[in-house]
């Protein structure tokens, strides 16, 4: 069971590289790109998956680095250690989930994803830090709207609390 | 015993994590080609779909403007007729006039291979496609790829299938190119500024809405493909060099389909 349930999040995280480096980047939304990959690794977190969330950070990292220009490392971190790290911080800290939590996580994880991208590209300016704003609310935004849903379909198990 | 067991499967785990970075540093090409060359029917329907959902969503906001804008370009196409014809008889004078001085007559250099856009960085700040025609059709770094008759990358790296094209607007893009007119050479650089020909000379005169094309230079790269037109100038007189924003001509967030500039010198 459990190896099915690896080898199934292994082909999502396939299908989700597929969507960013084929569909999603064909179009913008406000100037910036969704990333479905980012965004469903953290509503894995959110919802508390945590084993199948370290699965799906290693085979993004995985399959990223395949269709994609960036480097090895820079994936690592983007994919991998800051959703890591930020995910251990909320446990700690904040670990009852609850809409204004899951905002936070949402807006400072994809903050702290692109102002690395931003960093690594050397492209600080006013326009790239715009981009940062807007690319944290428009995939943070979506990423509020699956975990709402995906919770909602959980039943009562999942509901969010104020 | 249960903690020796844990530890051993932490250092298995550490050392499989090594191996298999070890391993993605030095098979990414292979990899990246033959993943590229698995998914590349369905990713030419994924990003065509893209394209037209973008296209959908963009028309919507600009409804307000294509009347004024199909009045604009329809005059601007009647004008163009006008100098397609004078073109084409400059031309002819032009080919009278060297073999008249016993010049060779200007042969193409270069022919055009056709090839989709399988892919697309997903990230922000990184402008690269990958396309499906590779060193089996002799694409080699450096090329030209262009659209609709305009340059819109070069050939970043060549894969046995596939290749990565990094695009005139990508930070990492450094063409050679001129002004049309004035002749004054530069270089065209990309980012998120946009686009920048830098490095032409203080005494070069620059007009706002001058043609942008490639020097040639460098070799790679045929002299003449169109790249844009002139806009504001981004430098002071106290600047050793003038920078100028250059507008590009093709719309680089709607490719589907471009074509590899591949020369027919084979040395």
């Amino acid at each position: 069971m459990k190896i099915i349930r690896t080898f199934s999040i292994i082909i999502i995280a396939f299908f989700l590289v597929l969507l960013d480096v084929s569909f999603f980047s064909s179009f913008e939304i406000l100037g910036v790109t969704f990333l479905s990959a980012l965004v469903v690794l953290l509503v894995f977190s959110l919802v508390g998956v945590y084993r199948e969330f370290v699965v799906l950070a290693v085979a993004l990292v995985f399959f990223f680095n395949i269709f994609s220009s960036l480097p090895v490392w820079l994936i690592l971190v983007i994919f991998l250690f800051i959703p890591a790290a930020l995910t251990y911080l909320r446990t700690t800290y904040l670990p009852e989930i609850s809409l204004p939590v899951a905002i936070i996580f949402l807006a400072l994880t994809c903050l702290a994803f692109e102002l690395t991208l931003l960093l690594s590209a050397q492209e600080w300016s006013r326009i790239g830090l715009e981009k940062v704003l807007v690319f944290t609310a428009v995939n943070s935004g979506i990423g509020l709207l699956i975990f709402s849903g995906v919770r909602r379909l959980g039943g009562n198990r999942g509901k969010i609390k104020f | 015993m249960n903690g020796m067991r844990r530890y051993f499967r932490f250092i298995l785990s550490l050392v499989l994590v090594c191996v298999l970075l070890v391993l993605l540093f030095q098979t990414k090409s292979t990899l990246a080609d033959f993943s590229w060359r698995a998914v590349r029917p369905i990713s030419i329907a994924m990003n065509r779909a893209g394209v037209k959902v973008s296209r959908l969503f963009s028309a919507f906001g600009e409804i307000v403007s294509l009347r004024e804008q199909n009045r604009l370009l329809t005059e601007k196409i009647a004008r163009m007729e006008v100098d397609g014809s004078r073109i084409a008889e400059l031309e002819h004078e032009n080919n009278l006039l060297q073999k008249e001085i016993g010049f060779a007559g200007e042969n193409k250099s270069y022919e055009l291979v056709p090839a989709k856009i399988i892919g697309r960085e997903p990230t922000t700040f990184l402008d690269y496609i990958i396309i499906d025609q590779g060193k089996d059709m002799e694409l080699s770094p450096g090329m030209a790829v262009i659209s609709d008759g305009t340059l819109v990358g070069q050939l970043k790296e060549v894969y046995e299938n596939s290749a990565k094209v990094v695009l005139i607007t990508s930070k990492n893009s450094a063409i050679q190119a001129m002004l049309q007119v004035n002749r004054s050479k530069g270089i065209l650089r990309g980012g998120i500024s946009g686009l920048a020909l830098e490095n032409i000379s203080q005494d070069a005169e620059i007009v706002s809405g001058e043609y942008v094309v490639t020097s040639g230079l460098g070799g790679k790269m045929e002299q003449g493909i169109l790249i844009g037109k002139t806009g504001g100038n981004r430098s002071s007189s106290s600047d050793i060099f003038q920078s100028v924003s250059v507008e590009p001509v093709a719309d680089l967030s709607k490719l589907e389909l471009v074509f590899v500039a591949r020369s027919l010198n084979k040395s």
